[in-house]
C-alpha cells in the first residue's frame, strides 16, 4: 500500500513535471516549420567575412544605402517574403502562405505561427501593422513608403486576426509584393520610440547591439565603431535542420570592416577570412591559386549592375542656346544607331572587367530570367556599318577626316562619367577612341559624382553621360527611370506629357504591366518595352561584370549566385571543421 | 608673459569664429548637397527629397543655415549628422581616442627617430651613416602614404610575417588581460604608425641636421670646444639647445594633427580613426560633421601654435612677449 502511494505520487509529480517542461519548451510551438532541404551540417564554428565600408545605422527603414542595409537585411531582420538567391522567385518568409483576390485589388498574408523575436517575445500580426504604420508615417525618411504608394494613395492594410494580415489595394497592383520585401521590425521595443517621435534616431550605430532585436538566424552582439560588427546565432530561430534543431549552424559571424577592396584580397590571401568577392584584375592570380589551396573559385555569372551611355535629349538642356546642333545630332536615330554600332563590346570585357563578363543589349538586367527578352536588336561591333548609318543621317567627313553635319559644324561633344570607378573610366576610353575613329571631336572626362548627379538631374546641362543603375528583379521598380515624367528619365526627365510616341507606348506598357497578376503577360509587355528601347536606344548598353567569388573548401552547403552572393541562405551554410 | 597668453586666447574667439565662417560657405560653394547621393535611387521620390531637405534645413538659404548651426553651437549642440542620424558628439567621440593612439605613436616615431639621427648626421657630416640616412629619408619623403602602406601589408602577407593587417583590435581582443590589450593595439598600431611616422621622419631629420650644421659653425661653440668642455656637453647643452627652436615651432604645428587622423592611410589599414569619417564628411557634404570636425581642427591649430609659443619662450631667455 505505501509504495502503491509513493509511486503514484512520484507519478503525478513526474507527470506534472513534464507537463510544465514540455509547455515551456512548446510555448512558441511553429506550426509551419521550414525545414532545410540540403544535407545535414555540423553546428557550430566562427564565420569570418568582410564589409567593405561600415554602416550608418542599423535601422532598416531609414538606412539610405547598402552599406547600412546589407548588414541586417535577411540576417538580422526579415520580411514577410523574400527571393530565393538562385532563381531569384518569391518566397515565403515570415508570411507562410497569401491569396490574392480575383480582382486583383485583395491580399491576405497568413504569417508563420511561432516564430520568435530573438528576445523571446512572440511575432505576430501587430508587428507587421506597426511596421506599416512606419513606412507609412510622412515624418519617417524611407525609399519603403514611395513604392508602396498606387495611384496616389498608400493601400490600406488591416490585422485580420493574431496571424493575418490583409492590404486593399486602390487598383490591381502586380508589384506589390515585390514591396511585400521591406523589413518587420519589432512593435514592443519600437512603438514608445515612435510615439515620442525619436524613431528616426532609433538603432543608429550608438545602440546596445543587445537592444537589436529582429527575427532573423542572427542577433548583433558588438559593434567595434569602424573595425567590425560581430554576430551571434539567433537561439529561437525558425529555420529547423533535417533533423529538427535550430538553424543556423554557424553560431558565431564576425565580419571585418576593411574599407579596401586590396585589404579584403590580402586577408584572403592571409587565410583569415571564408569568402572574397573577387574583382576581375585578380581573377588570374586567385585562379592559379585556387588549384593548390584550400579554396573555390565560384562564377555566380552576370551581375545585376548595368553601364550605359545616356544621350542628353533634353530641349530644356540650358547650352542649347549656345549650341543647338548637339540636340539635332543626338536627336538622330541614325547618330544614335552609329553610335551603338562604334562598341567594341569584346574589347570591353577584356579591358575594363578583365576577361570576366558579358555584354548587354537590354535594360533589363542580364541575370533576370523572368524578363529579359534575349530578341532585342543587336549592335555587333561595325565601324562600317556605324559609317553607313552616320551618312544616312546626312553626316559627312571633310578632307581632314572629321565628321561634319549636313551644315558643316565639326561633331564634338562631352562624355563624362564618374571619377574614381575604374570600370567605367575604362569603358569611357575604349568608347571614345572608337568614335574617334569616326572622325568625331570626343571630350572625355571623369567627374565628380555629386557633379555628375546634378548635371544629371536638375542641371540637365551635360552632352552625355556614361553611367550605371543596380538592376533588380521586379521591373516596376525601374519605372522612374522608364516612364517620361519620372525624375530619373535620364535622357529628358520629368515630361509634362511624353515628348515622343514611344515614350508614350512605353508609358502605357508599363501601366498594364502593374495591372495584370499573369507572369506571361507581364514579360509579354516588359518584352516590348526593351525591344523599342533597343530600337530607339536613348541610352546604349555596354557590358555587365560577372561575380566571382572565392570560397573556402570548409564552408559547405552553399549555393553562390550574382544576385544572392555567398550568404543568402547563411542559415543552412556549416564549416567543415 | 601671462599677459601674453591671456591676449592670446582672446584672439582665438574671433579667429575661429571668422574660421566657422569661411569654412561654412566654401564648404557650400561647390553645387549640390548631400542629398544628391540619395537623389540616384530610383525608389526615392522627389517628394520625400523634398521632405529631407527641410528636416535638414538645406531647404534655406546659406547664411541662414549658418546661423542655425551657430545658435546650436552656442547652447553646447553639435547638430546631429545626415549620413548617421546621431549626434555628432557621439560620432566623433566613438573615434578620438584612435585617431589620438594613432598620431601620438605616428609623432613619437617620427621624433624619437628624426632627433638623434639628424643629430648624428650633423656631428658626422658626409659619412657613410649620414649619406645613408640621406637616401632614406628621400625615399620617405617621395613614397606616397597609401602605397607605402599597401606595400606594407603586401610583404606582410607574403613573407609570412605574423602581424595584423587591418583594424585596432583583433577579434579576440574583449577577453584579453589588459597587458595583452596593450600588446594588441601596438601590434595593430605598426604598419598605420610607421607609415604616417616615416612620412614626417624625413623633413624633420633633414631639418635637425640643417638646424645643428648651422649652429655648430658658430663661434661660441668653437670656444666651447677650445675651453676644453666634453664633446657630449657641447652638442648637447649648448649646439641642441639653440638648434631646437624652429623644431619646437614645427612641433607646435604638429600637435594639431593630433586629432585630424590620415584619411588614406586610415583606409588602407582600416584603422578606425576620425581621417576617413571627416573625409567623407566633407565630400558628401554632412555638414554638421564636417563643421565640427573642421572646428576641432582650427582649434587644435590655435592651441598647437600657442604651446610651440610658450615653450620656444621657455627654451631660449632671449625670447619675450612682454
Amino acid at each position: 500500500m505505501k509504495n502503491f502511494i509513493v509511486s503514484s505520487v512520484l507519478l503525478i509529480f513526474i507527470f506534472i513535471f513534464s507537463f510544465i517542461l514540455s509547455s515551456s519548451l512548446t510555448a512558441a510551438e511553429l506550426k509551419d516549420p521550414w525545414i532545410s532541404q540540403k544535407p545535414q551540417g555540423k553546428h557550430g564554428g566562427t564565420l569570418i567575412t568582410t564589409l567593405l565600408s561600415d554602416p550608418k545605422t542599423f535601422n532598416p527603414i531609414i538606412a539610405a544605402e547598402t552599406s547600412s542595409s546589407g548588414v541586417v537585411m535577411g540576417y538580422i531582420f526579415e520580411r514577410l517574403v523574400t527571393r530565393n538567391g538562385v532563381t531569384t522567385e518569391i518566397e515565403p518568409e515570415l508570411a507562410k502562405d497569401w491569396k490574392i483576390s480575383e480582382d486583383g485589388k485583395t491580399y491576405t498574408f497568413y504569417l508563420r505561427e511561432g516564430v520568435n523575436w530573438s528576445d523571446g517575445e512572440e511575432f505576430t500580426a501587430d508587428d507587421v501593422i506597426f511596421t506599416f504604420d512606419l513606412i507609412k508615417d510622412e515624418s519617417i525618411p524611407t525609399g519603403s513608403r514611395d513604392v508602396m504608394i498606387i495611384d496616389g494613395e498608400f493601400p490600406q492594410y488591416k490585422k485580420i486576426d493574431k496571424y493575418t494580415v490583409e492590404f486593399k489595394l486602390p487598383e490591381p497592383f502586380a508589384p506589390f509584393l515585390n514591396n511585400m520585401l521591406a523589413p518587420i521590425l519589432p512593435k514592443h521595443r519600437l512603438y514608445k520610440s515612435w510615439q515620442q517621435g525619436k524613431f528616426n534616431s532609433s538603432w543608429g550605430i550608438n545602440t546596445d547591439p543587445a537592444d537589436i532585436i529582429g527575427t532573423g538566424p542572427y542577433k548583433m552582439v558588438d559593434y567595434k565603431n569602424g573595425e567590425r560588427i560581430v554576430m551571434q546565432a539567433n537561439q529561437n530561430y525558425w529555420r529547423l535542420d533535417p533533423e529538427g534543431r535550430s538553424l543556423p549552424y554557424i553560431k558565431n559571424w564576425v565580419r571585418i570592416i576593411t574599407g579596401s577592396q586590396e585589404t579584403e584580397s590580402l586577408l584572403f590571401e592571409k587565410g583569415e577570412i571564408h569568402l572574397l568577392g573577387v574583382r576581375g584584375i585578380d581573377y588570374k592570380r586567385f585562379k592559379e591559386k585556387s588549384e593548390e589551396e584550400d579554396f573555390d573559385l565560384i562564377d555566380g555569372g552576370p551581375t545585376f549592375s548595368t553601364n550605359f551611355l545616356v544621350f542628353n535629349l533634353n530641349p530644356r538642356n540650358p547650352k542649347l542656346e549656345e549650341e543647338p546642333w548637339k540636340l539635332e545630332w543626338f536627336s538622330s536615330i541614325h547618330f544614335r544607331r552609329a553610335v551603338a554600332y562604334s562598341f567594341d563590346k569584346n574589347t570591353m570585357i577584356d579591358q575594363a572587367l578583365a576577361g570576366q563578363g558579358s555584354k548587354q543589349w537590354s535594360p533589363i538586367s542580364t541575370p533576370n530570367k523572368i524578363y529579359l527578352n534575349e530578341n532585342v536588336k543587336k549592335y555587333p561591333y561595325n565601324l562600317e556599318k556605324a559609317r553607313e548609318e552616320l551618312q544616312k543621317g546626312g553626316f559627312s567627313w571633310n578632307d581632314a577626316g572629321e565628321l561634319i553635319d549636313k551644315n558643316g559644324h565639326r561633331v564634338e561633344f562631352n562624355i563624362l562619367t564618374n571619377a574614381g570607378n575604374d570600370v567605367r573610366e575604362a569603358l569611357m576610353n575604349i568608347i571614345s577612341t572608337e568614335l574617334r575613329n569616326l572622325g568625331m571631336k570626343i571630350n572625355a572626362t571623369p567627374v565628380d559624382f555629386n557633379r555628375m548627379t546634378s548635371m544629371l538631374m536638375s542641371e540637365w546641362n551635360f552632352d552625355t553621360i556614361l553611367i550605371g543603375l543596380t538592376g533588380g528583379v521586379e521591373p516596376h521598380s525601374g519605372s522612374n527611370v522608364w516612364l517620361s515624367h519620372g525624375h530619373l528619365h535620364m535622357w529628358n526627365p520629368r515630361q509634362e506629357k511624353p515628348a515622343t510616341d514611344w515614350e508614350a507606348h512605353i508609358d502605357e506598357l508599363f501601366i498594364k504591366a502593374a495591372q495584370t497578376h499573369e507572369v506571361e503577360k507581364r514579360a509579354e509587355y516588359y518584352g516590348e518595352f526593351q525591344e523599342i528601347i533597343a530600337e530607339k536606344l536613348p541610352v546604349i548598353y555596354t557590358v555587365v561584370p560577372n561575380a566571382i567569388y572565392a570560397v573556402r573548401d570548409s564552408l559547405k552547403n552553399t549555393e553562390v549566385t550574382a544576385y544572392g552572393g555567398v550568404t543568402w541562405n547563411i542559415y543552412e551554410l556549416y564549416l567543415e571543421q | 608673459m601671462r599677459n601674453y597668453i591671456f591676449r592670446r586666447i582672446i584672439i582665438t574667439i574671433p579667429l575661429l569664429f571668422m574660421i566657422s565662417i569661411m569654412s561654412f560657405f566654401i564648404m557650400q560653394l561647390s553645387p549640390g548637397s548631400y542629398l544628391d547621393q540619395i537623389k540616384m535611387n530610383p525608389d526615392i521620390s522627389p517628394e520625400l527629397i523634398e521632405t529631407m531637405e527641410e528636416d535638414f534645413g538645406l531647404d534655406k538659404s546659406v547664411p541662414v543655415q549658418y546661423l542655425y548651426w551657430l545658435k546650436e553651437l552656442l547652447q553646447g549642440n553639435l547638430g546631429e549628422s545626415f549620413t548617421y542620424r546621431i549626434p555628432v558628439a557621439e560620432i566623433i567621440g566613438s573615434r578620438l581616442l584612435n585617431t589620438f593612439i594613432l598620431s601620438a605613436a605616428a609623432m613619437i616615431i617620427a621624433w624619437g627617430i628624426s632627433i638623434p639621427v639628424g643629430i648624428y648626421s650633423a656631428t658626422h657630416h658626409y659619412s657613410i651613416l649620414d649619406n645613408i640616412f640621406t637616401t632614406f629619408s628621400f625615399i620617405g619623403l617621395s613614397i606616397p602614404n597609401f602605397f607605402f602602406a599597401l606595400l606594407l601589408l603586401f610583404l606582410i602577407v607574403r613573407l609570412n610575417i605574423p602581424l595584423p593587417i587591418s583594424g585596432m583590435t583583433s577579434i579576440m581582443y574583449d577577453y584579453m588581460t589588459p597587458v595583452e590589450k596593450v600588446i594588441d593595439i601596438a601590434k595593430h598600431l605598426i604598419v598605420p604608425a610607421v607609415v604616417l611616422g616615416t612620412a614626417s621622419t624625413a623633413s624633420l631629420m633633414r631639418q635637425m641636421r640643417g638646424q645643428m650644421l648651422d649652429v655648430i659653425n658658430q663661434d661660441y661653440i668653437r670656444t666651447a670646444r677650445a675651453k676644453g668642455l666634453k664633446e657630449r656637453k657641447v652638442i648637447y647643452k649648448h649646439a641642441l639647445k639653440n638648434a631646437l627652436n624652429p623644431m619646437i615651432t614645427i612641433f607646435g604645428f604638429q600637435l594639431s594633427s593630433l586629432f585630424s587622423g590620415a584619411a588614406l592611410t586610415e583606409i588602407v589599414t582600416g584603422w578606425p580613426g576620425l581621417g576617413n569619417m571627416m573625409l567623407t564628411a566633407v565630400r558628401s557634404k554632412d555638414l554638421y560633421l564636417a563643421m565640427a570636425g573642421m572646428m576641432m581642427g582650427s582649434l587644435m591649430l590655435i592651441i598647437g601654435n600657442l604651446a610651440a609659443d610658450i615653450m620656444l619662450a621657455l627654451n631660449d631667455p632671449r625670447i619675450s612677449y612682454d
